[in-house]
C-alpha cells in the first residue's frame, strides 16, 4: 500500500509542491496576522513569523525526501548533467565509448556464438528433452551414425527414449520445369519424423508414417519454407507438381513451416523425403535401409517424462549389448553414445571438441574487456583531476559523499551503455560481414539473424558490469574531497600518496595486461607458424580445387568415367596447369571414408588380423598432382581399368600396420569382409588427412575406374596463382555439361586457413589477441606517460632545485625515467608470471607449443621495455627543459 | 546535510504529538502548532515550520489524511484529520509513550 501510494506521489508531483508552497505560505500569514494582533509592526510580524517558521527551502527539501522519489529526481539531474559533460568533451567520451566497445563487441559476438552452440534452445517442439543417439568405434576418433536397421531396433526395444526419428542429410541436384539443376542438401527422414517430433505443415502435408521405410516407397517430398519461397516464389501450385531430384520425379505434397530448416540443427535443408523413397532418389544408397554397416543416419528422440539421461544411456548400453551380440561383424567395439540435443550442435560428430574451443575463447574475450576496462578507468582518473575544482563546488555546496559518487556513476554508466550499444552494433556488423562475404558453404548453414533476448540481455549485462568496473574506483576516488585545502590551494595540489598509487597500480595493471595479451597472441602466431610448416605429406600450394557429383546428375558409371577421363584430358590441356588429378577425398575434407581391411597373412600383433585404414578413389595422376612422395613401387596408371587386376597405392603408416618389416609392394589384401583381394603396387609418405595434430593414420588409394566414387574433387597444381584459373576450370567443366553444378572452389591453402580442423581456431585467436594486445599497449603506453608527465607537473618545484643546486638535465631525466620504468618493469615481471601460467595451459590445446616459448616471451617483454621506455623518456625530457627561476617561482 | 540526533528524538515525540492534537478534530498545520503549545502550555515550542515533514510523513503511512477547506477566519487551509488506523496507532504509541516513561522513572527513582 505505502508503494501505492508513493507511485500517487510521483504522478501528482507538480500538485504536491504547488500545494506545499501554498501551504507553508498561509502557515506564515496566519502566524504574521497573530503577531500583529499582538501587537507587532507589519514588517516585523512577517519577519517574526518566519523566523518562528524556519529555513522554508530547507523544510521543504526535507518534505521532499518524506515524500520520496527525490533520488529519482536526482538521477534524472544526473543523467542531463551527464550528456552535458559528454558534449562538453567529446574527445574523450569517443575514446572511452570507442576501447569499451571493443570489448563489449569481442565478447558480444563470442557470446552469440555460445548462443547458438550451446544455449539456445532447438526451434523443435519439446527440446529440453531431445537427445541424440551415436555409437562410438576404435576405428573412427570421432562419434559416428546409426544404421537404419540398428535405429528400428532401438526405437522398437528401447524404453526410455520416445519418438525415436532418424535423418540423413545428403546433397541432391534440385531441379524443376526443366530449369538447371542445383545443388541443394535434402534430409531424408524416417516417415515418422515430423509426426513425432511434431512439425506441422505450412501447405499441404507433411510426411507421415504411411509414407513408408522399406524401399519402393512412393517418391514424395515436402519442401522447405525456404526453398519453396526463394526457388519456386512461394507459389501455391507446387502443390501436386514434379520436381526432379537427381533427375528424378518427386511430387511435392506440402511445405515445412518457416522456422524450420531440418532436424539438423545446423545444416538448412531444401527438402525431405522419406527413407522409403531412397531408391528412387539415390539408387546407390538402396542398401542403407537393410545394411547394419552402414552408420549414416542420425538419430534423434525425446527422454520419457521423468526419465534421467542417465537412464536412457545405461538402457542403450544394454541394448548395444545385445546387438553387438547379434550380429558381431558390424558392431566390433561398439559403445553408446547419448547426449542432449543443445551439446550435439554443430553435428554430434565434433560437438565434445567444442567445449575446449569455447573455453579457450571466453578466456581471451574476457581478458579482453578487463583490459579495456582497466584503461577506462585509468583514463578516468586523470580525467577526474581535471575535475576537483568542479567536485569541491559541489561538496560545499551540500552534496554528500554518496550524491558525487553517485553522479560520477551516473556518467560512466552512460559511457558504457554508448559502448555498449556500439560495441553491439560492431559484433552484428562483423557477423553480418563475414556471411554476406563468405563464399556459400557446403552444406549450408542455417544462419539465423532474428535478435534473441538472450543476445540483448548478454550485451546489456555485459556493459553495465564494464560501466562499473571502469567507473566505480575513480568516482570513489574523486569523490574523496577534502574540502579546506582544496578551496585554499585552487589548483591541483596536495595530492595524498593514496591518489598516486592507485594511478600506479592501473599502470602495473595495464602494462601487465598488455604484455599478456601480447605474448598470447605471440603464442598464437607461433603455433600457426608450426602448423603451416608440419610436414603435411603433400604440398599444399598452389593446389586449386573444385567439386562436382555426377551421381546426383544421374550419370552411370560408364558416362561418369568418360566424362572424368575426358574433363582430365581438357584440363591437363590448358597451359598454367602443372598436373591435375580427381579424387573422392582430399585432405581436410569434410568427410572421410574408411574401411577394415584385411592383409593377407596379417601379422600376429593385428587384432583379428583387421586394419583400419582410410580409402580414396582416385584417377591417375592425382598423388603426382597433391604432391606425395612415393617410396616404393609405382603410382595408379590409365591401365589400371575395371577389367584389370585390382591394385592400390599404400601409405607407409598402412604398411607398416600390416606388413611390418616387409616390402608391402605385392603383398595381398581384402577391402572388406570376403571382399575381392586388393594387389599394393606402392608405397607413399603418409600424409594429414583429418587433422593436423593426428597420428599416422593408415590409409590407402584405389583407382576410380575399379571402384567408382561421386562426388569427385578435381584437384588442379598451377604453375602460377591458382585462383585466377578458377573461373577457366568452370569453362572445361560445363563444356562437358552446362547444367552441372559445381561447388567447394577453393584453394588448398584457402581450405586449409578455413578448416576448424587446420587454421581456423589459430587465425582468429591470433588476430584477436593481436588487435586487443595493440590497443591495450598503445593505452598503457598513453597511461605511462600520462603518469610520468603528471609526476613532473607535480615535482616542477623539485626539479627546479635540483637543477639550482647543479644537477645536470641528465640526471633529472634519468630520475624521471627510473622512476617511470619502476611501474613498467614490475607490470612486465607480473605480467611474465601469469603469462608463464597461460603458456602453459595453451601448450595443452594448442598445437606445436611448447611449455615454455622463451623467444616469443623474450622479444614481447623487448617490446613493452622499449615502448615504455619511449613513453617516459618523452616527458623526461621536458623535465629537462624546466628552468628553475620560473619553477622556483611557480606556486 | 547530515540529520540533527536531537532533532530525531524529537521526531518520534511529534508524530505522537501530532497525531494527538488531531484525536478530536481536524486542523490545519497552524493550528495544530497553536494546540501543541497550548496543551503542554507552552513547555514546548516545536519549529513550526518542522511539523509540515512530519504531517506529510505522517500522511505518506495513511495515519492522517488532508483536505483543503476555509479556515475559521475564512482562510484556505489544508485540514488534517486522523484516520482509523491513525487512531490505533495513537492508541499504540500513547501506550508504549506510557511505558517508557515509567520505564525510565524507575530507573530515575532508582538511581
Amino acid at each position: 500500500m505505502n508503494i501505492l501510494r508513493r507511485l500517487r506521489t510521483l504522478f501528482r508531483k507538480e500538485k504536491l509542491e504547488t500545494e506545499m508552497a501554498e501551504e507553508m505560505r498561509l502557515h506564515l500569514e496566519m502566524q504574521a496576522e497573530r503577531n500583529r494582533a499582538a501587537g507587532m509592526s507589519p514588517d516585523d510580524a512577517h519577519y517574526a513569523a518566519q523566523r518562528q517558521f524556519g529555513n522554508v527551502a530547507s523544510l521543504q527539501e526535507q518534505a521532499r525526501e518524506v515524500r520520496g522519489w527525490v533520488w529519482l529526481d536526482q538521477l534524472r539531474q544526473d543523467t542531463q548533467f551527464a550528456f552535458r559533460q559528454i558534449a562538453k568533451s567529446p574527445g574523450f567520451a569517443a575514446v572511452v565509448v570507442l576501447t569499451l566497445a571493443f570489448g563489449i563487441a569481442v565478447n558480444s559476438a563470442l557470446f552469440g556464438m555460445m548462443n547458438v552452440f550451446f544455449l539456445q534452445p532447438s526451434p523443435l517442439p519439446g527440446a529440453d528433452r531431445l537427445v541424440i543417439l551415436m555409437h562410438r568405434t576404435d576405428m573412427m576418433k570421432m562419434p559416428i551414425g546409426l544404421s537404419y536397421p540398428d535405429y528400428r531396433d532401438y526405437r522398437e526395444r528401447l524404453k526410455n527414449v520416445e519418438g525415436l526419428i532418424a535423418f540423413m542429410p545428403t546433397p541432391a541436384h534440385l531441379s524443376a520445369d526443366g530449369a538447371a539443376p542445383q545443388r541443394v542438401w535434402v534430409e531424408v527422414v524416417s516417415p515418422n519424423a515430423f509426426v513425432e517430433i511434431g512439425v506441422p505443415a505450412a501447405l499441404g502435408r507433411v510426411l507421415v508414417p504411411a509414407d513408408g521405410e522399406a524401399k519402393g516407397a512412393a517418391p514424395v517430398a515436402v519442401l522447405a519454407y525456404d526453398c519453396w519461397k526463394n526457388h519456386f516464389g512461394a507459389d501455391p501450385g507446387m502443390l501436386g507438381r514434379v520436381v526432379r531430384l537427381n533427375g528424378k520425379p518427386f511430387t511435392v505434397v506440402g511445405v515445412a513451416p518457416e522456422r524450420f530448416h531440418g532436424f539438423h540443427s545446423m545444416i538448412a535443408a531444401s527438402a525431405f523425403v522419406p527413407a522409403g523413397a531412397i531408391d528412387t532418389f539415390r539408387p546407390s544408397m538402396a542398401d542403407m535401409l537393410e545394411w547394419r554397416g552402414a552408420p549414416a543416419w542420425r538419430v534423434m528422440g525425446r527422454l520419457k517424462p521423468g526419465v534421467s539421461l542417465e537412464t536412457a544411456r545405461a538402457e542403450t548400453v544394454v541394448l548395444l549389448e545385445h546387438l553387438t551380440k547379434e550380429y558381431p561383424d558390424t558392431h566390433r567395439n561398439y559403445r553408446s553414445y547419448v547426449i542432449p540435443e543443445n551439446r550435439a550442435r554443430p553435428d554430434p560428430s565434433v560437438a565434445e571438441y567444442l567445449p575446449v574451443f569455447a573455453a579457450l575463447f571466453v578466456g581471451l574475450v574476457t581478458l579482453v574487456l578487463a583490459s579495456a576496462c582497466a584503461n577506462v578507468a585509468n583514463l578516468m582518473i586523470a580525467r577526474a583531476a581535471t575535475r576537483q575544482h568542479e567536485l569541491t563546488v559541489r561538496a560545499a555546496l551540500g552534496a554528500g559523499r554518496g550524491r558525487l559518487i553517485r553522479q560520477l556513476l551516473v556518467e560512466s554508466l552512460l559511457l558504457a551503455a554508448i559502448a555498449g550499444l556500439v560495441g553491439w552494433l560492431l559484433a552484428k556488423g562483423a557477423g553480418w560481414a563475414m556471411h554476406a562475404f563468405s563464399p556459400p558453404s557446403d552444406p549450408p548453414v542455417v544462419a539465423d539473424f532474428s535478435p534473441s533476448w538472450r543476445s540483448y540481455l548478454f550485451t546489456a549485462t555485459i556493459s553495465l558490469v564494464a560501466g562499473l568496473a571502469s567507473g566505480l574506483l575513480p568516482a570513489l576516488r574523486a569523490s574523496r574531497v577534502d574540502l579546506v585545502s582544496r578551496l585554499k590551494c585552487g589548483t591541483a595540489e596536495a595530492m595524498t600518496g593514496g591518489r598516486h598509487r592507485l594511478r600506479d597500480m592501473l599502470v602495473i595493471g595495464q602494462v601487465t595486461m598488455s604484455l599478456v595479451v601480447l605474448i598470447c597472441a605471440g603464442l598464437f602466431l607461433q603455433s600457426l607458424r608450426r602448423v603451416q610448416s608440419v610436414d603435411l605429406g603433400f604440398r599444399s600450394e598452389r593446389l586449386l580445387m573444385l567439386s562436382y557429383d555426377l551421381s546426383l546428375q544421374g550419370y552411370d558409371d560408364n558416362r561418369s568415367r568418360n566424362f572424368n577421363d575426358d574433363l582430365l584430358a581438357r584440363v591437363r590441356a590448358i597451359p598454367g596447369v602443372a598436373s591435375a588429378g580427381l579424387t573422392s577425398h582430399v585432405p581436410f575434407d569434410k568427410q572421410i571414408n574408411a574401411r577394415e581391411v584385411r592383409p593377407e597373412n596379417p601379422p600376429p600383433q593385428l587384432k583379428d588380423g583387421i586394419a583400419q585404414a582410410k580409402i580414396a578413389m582416385a584417377s591417375p595422376g592425382f598423388s603426382e598432382t597433391l604432391g606425395v612422395r612415393l617410396r616404393h613401387g609405382r603410382g595408379l596408371r590409365a591401365t589400371d581399368q575395371a577389367n584389370t587386376p585390382r591394385v592400390a597405392v599404400v601409405n607407409v603408416a598402412m604398411a607398416d600396420v600390416c606388413w611390418p618389416g616387409q616390402d608391402a609392394v605385392g603383398k595381398r589384401f581384402q577391402p572388406w569382409k570376403d571382399g575381392p583381394w586388393i594387389e599394393v603396387v606402392g608405397v607413399t609418405e603418409t600424409a594429414k588427412y583429418m587433422m593436423l595434430s593426428e597420428p599416422p593414420t593408415p590409409s590407402f588409394i584405389v583407382p576410380l575406374a575399379q571402384e567408382t566414387s561421386a562426388p569427385v574433387t578435381l584437384l588442379v597444381r598451377t604453375l602460377g596463382e591458382p585462383s585466377p584459373l578458377a573461373s577457366r576450370l568452370r569453362a572445361e567443366v560445363q563444356a562437358l555439361d552446362p547444367q552441372l553444378p559445381l561447388y567447394d572452389v577453393q584453394t588448398m591453402d584457402e581450405l586449409m586457413g578455413n578448416s576448424v580442423f587446420a587454421e581456423l581456431p589459430l587465425r582468429m585467436g591470433m588476430g584477436l589477441a593481436l588487435v586487443q594486445g595493440g590497443i591495450s599497449l598503445v593505452l598503457a603506453i598513453m597511461g605511462l606517460y600520462a603518469v610520468v608527465a603528471f609526476g613532473v607537473a607535480q615535482r616542477s618545484r623539485e626539479i627546479g632545485i635540483r637543477m639550482a643546486l647543479g644537477a645536470n638535465a641528465d640526471r633529472v631525466v634519468t630520475l624521471v625515467v627510473k622512476e617511470g620504468m619502476r611501474l613498467a618493469v614490475l607490470g612486465v615481471a607480473v605480467g611474465v608470471v601469469f603469462s608463464a601460467l597461460l603458456g602453459l595451459g595453451l601448450s595443452k590445446v594448442l598445437f606445436g607449443l611448447g611449455a615454455l616459448e622463451p623467444v616469443i616471451f623474450c622479444a614481447v617483454m623487448l617490446l613493452m621495455l622499449g615502448t615504455t621506455a619511449v613513453a617516459c623518456w618523452l616527458p623526461a625530457r621536458r623535465a629537462a627543459k624546466v628552468d628553475p627561476v620560473i619553477a622556483l617561482r611557480a606556486e | 546535510m547530515a540529520p540533527n540526533p536531537k532533532a530525531d528524538l524529537l521526531q518520534g515525540t511529534l508524530d505522537l504529538l501530532i497525531l494527538k492534537s488531531l484525536q478530536n478534530e481536524p486542523m490545519h498545520g497552524f493550528g495544530i502548532a497553536v494546540r501543541i503549545g497550548q496543551m503542554s502550555k507552552d513547555m514546548l515550542t516545536v519549529e513550526q515550520g518542522s511539523l509540515y515533514p512530519a504531517l506529510y510523513r505522517l500522511e505518506e503511512q495513511g495515519w492522517i489524511k488532508a483536505e483543503w477547506g476555509v479556515s475559521d477566519n475564512n482562510r484556505k487551509a489544508k485540514f488534517y484529520s486522523l484516520t482509523t488506523t491513525g487512531r490505533k496507532q495513537l492508541a499504540a504509541e500513547e501506550q508504549s509513550w506510557a511505558k517508557l516513561s515509567t520505564a525510565i522513572n524507575l530507573v530515575l527513582g532508582n538511581a
